[in-house]
């Protein structure tokens, strides 16, 4: 079977992976991994090695290949594993407590400052310090809120994506999207109330 | 029109643009070298697991059903010698004359 990635003729390796090839079923995670992880990443809980989760999803697919009938594209059926997964172990993980302004590095503080400032100016400060603002204030979210901020907001996916990625039907995501940022901008307005005082 | 109208709004288009530029540095992804051997090992020891908990349970389950049919039988066939042997028991044993008289 060839490794090329354009060519990799995924129907032809499950049937062969379902007759016990390990060699097709380690070529078909060589295939999917770059996927997955792509997946994994950014919606991964605090202290996971994101190998551990890519491991964790394949694992599952494996226990469940017997379930895929084919009605969705393969690669659309292991996104939904991988999401589930993501959302299962941030499940697990306890929340954060509370998040303080002290908590915050220098850079974050400064971001604080930066984005609740009310002009709507170009304004200064590193990107990276605002995705890792986001992250802690994200970590306060419940999983499956976070998780929609993390798809909807974030990547930017439209509703019927999502859906297919989680399930949820597109009330849902609506409902818990608005849930979400009416509690980011809660936490924002305290940090910076905090910052203040 | 108005952009970026609350603070959120505004952190929010600042982490897409890092997440942007964290994406165009990870391009090329590559597999860990035996990551795919460790899964498909895991997952094979996964499935032998599981095979041999079904055999042992589908096996428990056929040798609970022996056994109790085992228990019915016997107790079928012992039930009547065995209360026979009850009833002469206790007949002996608390004639209350017969004791009088043994102890005399």
């Amino acid at each position: 079977m060839s490794s090329d990635p354009e060519s990799f003729d995924i129907p032809a390796c499950l049937v062969q992976v379902r007759g016990n090839d390990q060699a097709a079923a380690c070529e078909l995670v060589d295939h999917l991994y770059p996927q997955v992880i792509r997946i994994v990443r950014g919606r991964l809980p605090r202290r996971m090695a994101e190998e551990d989760m890519a491991q964790e999803v394949f694992l599952k697919m494996f226990t469940r290949l017997d379930q895929y009938r084919g009605d969705v594209p393969f690669t659309h059926w292991i996104s939904r594993i991988a999401v589930t997964t993501c959302i299962d172990e941030l499940r697990k993980q306890q929340r954060r407590p509370e998040l303080r302004w002290a908590d915050l590095s220098e850079g974050e503080a400064e971001m604080v400052q930066v984005v609740t400032a009310d002009d709507n100016a170009e304004q200064a400060g590193d990107v990276l310090e605002a995705k890792e603002l986001l992250g802690k204030l994200m970590d306060q979210l419940k999983p499956d809120d976070r998780m929609v901020i993390q798809l909807l907001d974030l990547e930017q996916k439209t509703l019927v994506e999502i859906s297919e990625l989680t399930g949820w039907n597109g009330t849902l995501i609506k409902v818990r999207a608005f849930r979400a940022r009416k509690k980011l901008q809660k936490l924002l307005k305290e940090l910076d109330s905090q910052e203040r005082s | 029109m108005k952009k970026n109208t609350t603070a959120l709004d505004r952190l929010m288009d600042r982490a897409r643009e890092a997440s942007e530029i964290t994406q165009s540095n990870q391009e090329e992804i590559a597999v860990p070298l035996g990551f795919a051997t460790r899964v498909v090992a895991l997952a094979a020891i996964g499935n032998a697991r599981d095979s041999i908990m079904a055999l042992i349970e589908r096996r428990a389950w056929r040798a609970l059903a022996m056994a109790g049919g085992i228990a019915a039988v016997a107790v079928v066939v012992n039930l009547q010698p065995v209360t026979e042997a009850i009833e002469d028991d206790l007949m002996t044993a608390h004639d209350p004359v017969a004791t009088l008289f043994d102890l005399s």
